[in-house]
């Protein structure tokens, strides 16, 4: 496994002085699913613009696929990484669907066959094909979400990074949005999000980036989201399951599961004998 | 979504001559046709180009009773202006009113010139409803930066249609937290209260709106925006197209020889 995405002593201070980042250094592993946590103004979303370089470093570096972002090549980068933004209304803008998704393939000056080829599988991937001629105003807010990862994905990124994608999804699109997101990490990419979401963090991601106050408090597993001290000092909670069975997977001396399955399996084991 | 959804071109996808005809070669025809109608100067004339304009109206299918509904949203500034004009152009007077200090005269001059007016206007108003109705909206703003209208009035164009809805929603959001917290609106606007929360309202607004372009911003250029939205050129002019076009224009030529020619009343207005 290689690293695609590294970052080291990373900087940056917003004009009204707050410092956003102080010194994040990380790396994210190729196919990798990571998940970064971390509090309300821990530099989250400041993070996720170094890295397909809508913000360049003020200090420290910031590598994609082994190359350093710098003003020569960020426009390269973004082809390479894909950024999905938290309010769809942000990134939708074109008067139609499929207008919105060519945009990207369309800055890349792609053929033309190749570009109607990318939108229509990229829509069919998130299947809002059908919706393809709609304004964007005329769509539910899911579906609207539906139509700016397929924007991104049009582009073919290795990376693709989402900033709070389940955020005001209902239930159902929740569950919709995680079967793209499996999809997408089956074609081989790495899938990048920041969440608040510990659960579904515990339950999809692979690895986990915990930030706080602009800097890395922990990166490791989703092992990282049941450790007390850790979890206090972001200010997350434990998931749901190991809440449930914190006390009963002690006195037994088990591992504290973290997923369903998980504690799906601990129940079973506990009420066998 | 708290907005009912407005459409500019629900009737864009009817199938009609019109509909199919090239969008950019309808609006330079319909264009010169609508120029020639606002220079028209003789009742007549502006029958004429009336008359054309509604046989186009019934060639491209459009339901009339949305027409006029459209129509009617401009009547009121057109009467606005069309009730000043018998008063303030010099002639033969029809009709004094003496208000004491001076005296009112209605001209039979300028009676003839609110009327010109107003029909101009309506006849300006259909050309515009006829091009709109029967362009998806979309393709109209495409065939705009076909015809070298500078893309940064079509992105202005493009970005307040669609931003408009989510601006709209935001205001209402806002509004319904105030009422929740039991915010009324005082009678009177310049009560100072009412006058500072509105105040308020806007200046959220504002920030708001500011924040929300410099995020689409960023995420334009992560999809490789640097400064120019480009399009697939997928539109092609017929000859088809080419002939309709050719002789929407010269309808408007023949009416505007009917108008100068002076059949009827004429020499008088020019």
């Amino acid at each position: 496994m290689a690293a695609c995405l590294e970052i080291e002593d990373l900087y940056f201070r917003y004009h009204d002085g707050t410092e956003a980042l102080k010194g994040v250094s990380l790396s994210i592993q190729k196919e990798e699913k990571v998940a970064i946590l971390g509090p309300n103004g821990a530099g989250k979303s400041t993070l996720l613009l170094h890295l397909n370089g809508i913000h360049l470093p003020q200090q420290g570096v910031v590598c994609v696929g082994g190359k350093e972002i710098n003003p020569d090549n960020e426009h390269q980068v973004r082809s390479k990484v894909g950024l999905v933004f938290q309010d769809p209304d942000d990134q939708v803008f074109s008067p139609t669907v499929w207008d919105d998704v060519a945009f990207g393939p369309l800055n890349m000056n792609l053929e033309r066959a190749e570009i109607e080829k990318r939108v229509a599988d990229a829509l069919r991937a998130v299947r809002m094909w059908e919706f393809r001629s709609r304004a964007p105003h005329h769509l539910s807010y899911g579906q609207k979400k539906r139509v700016a990862i397929a924007g991104v994905l049009a582009m073919d990124p290795e990376i693709i990074v989402l900033d709070e994608p389940t955020a005001f999804l209902d239930p159902s699109g929740q569950e919709d949005l995680f079967e793209i997101l499996e999809n997408l990490h089956r074609e081989g990419r790495t899938v990048i999000i920041a969440t608040h979401d510990v659960d579904m963090a515990a339950m999809w991601a692979t690895s986990i980036i915990i930030l706080k106050e602009g800097q890395i408090l922990a990166q490791g597993t989703t092992e990282l989201l049941v450790k007390e001290d850790l979890v206090e000092a972001a200010g997350l909670r434990f998931p749901l399951i190991s809440q449930v069975f914190e006390e009963a997977a002690v006195s037994s001396g088990q591992p504290l599961p973290r997923t369903v399955k998980e504690g799906k399996k601990l129940l079973f084991k506990l009420t066998k004998h | 979504m708290d907005v009912e959804h407005i459409h500019l071109d629900e009737f864009s996808h009817l199938q009609s001559p019109f509909h199919r005809f090239d969008p950019r070669v309808k609006i330079v025809s319909c264009l010169i046709l609508l120029v020639i109608a606002v220079t028209l100067k003789s009742p007549v004339g502006l029958g004429a180009a009336l008359f054309t304009t509604c046989l186009m109206i019934v060639v491209s299918r459009l339901p009339v009773g949305r027409i006029l509904k459209r129509i009617a949203l401009i009547i009121p500034f057109v009467l606005a202006i069309g009730l000043f004009l018998p008063f303030i152009r010099s002639g033969t007077p029809l009709y004094s009113f003496n208000l004491g200090l001076f005296t009112l005269h209605v001209t039979s001059q300028g009676l003839q010139g609110s009327i010109l007016f107003f029909l101009r206007i309506i006849c300006a108003a259909l050309l515009i409803i006829l091009v709109t109705f029967t362009t998806p909206f979309h393709v109209l703003l495409r065939s705009l930066s076909d015809l070298k209208i500078p893309q940064i009035f079509t992105h202005l164009i493009q970005f307040s249609f669609r931003y408009f809805f989510v601006l709209f929603d935001e205001i209402l959001r806002m509004q319904r937290a105030r009422r929740s917290r039991n915010f009324r609106p005082a009678k009177s606007i310049l009560s100072r209260r009412t006058l500072g929360t509105i105040g308020g309202l806007i200046g959220v607004l504002f920030i708001r709106s500011f924040e929300r372009g410099e995020r689409v911003y960023y995420s334009m250029m992560s999809r490789g925006f640097r400064g120019e939205i480009h399009l697939l050129d997928d539109l092609q002019i017929k000859t088809k197209d080419f002939i309709l076009g050719v002789i929407i224009v010269l309808l408007g030529v023949t009416i505007l020889l009917i108008d100068q020619g002076g059949w009827g009343w004429p020499l008088a207005w020019r």
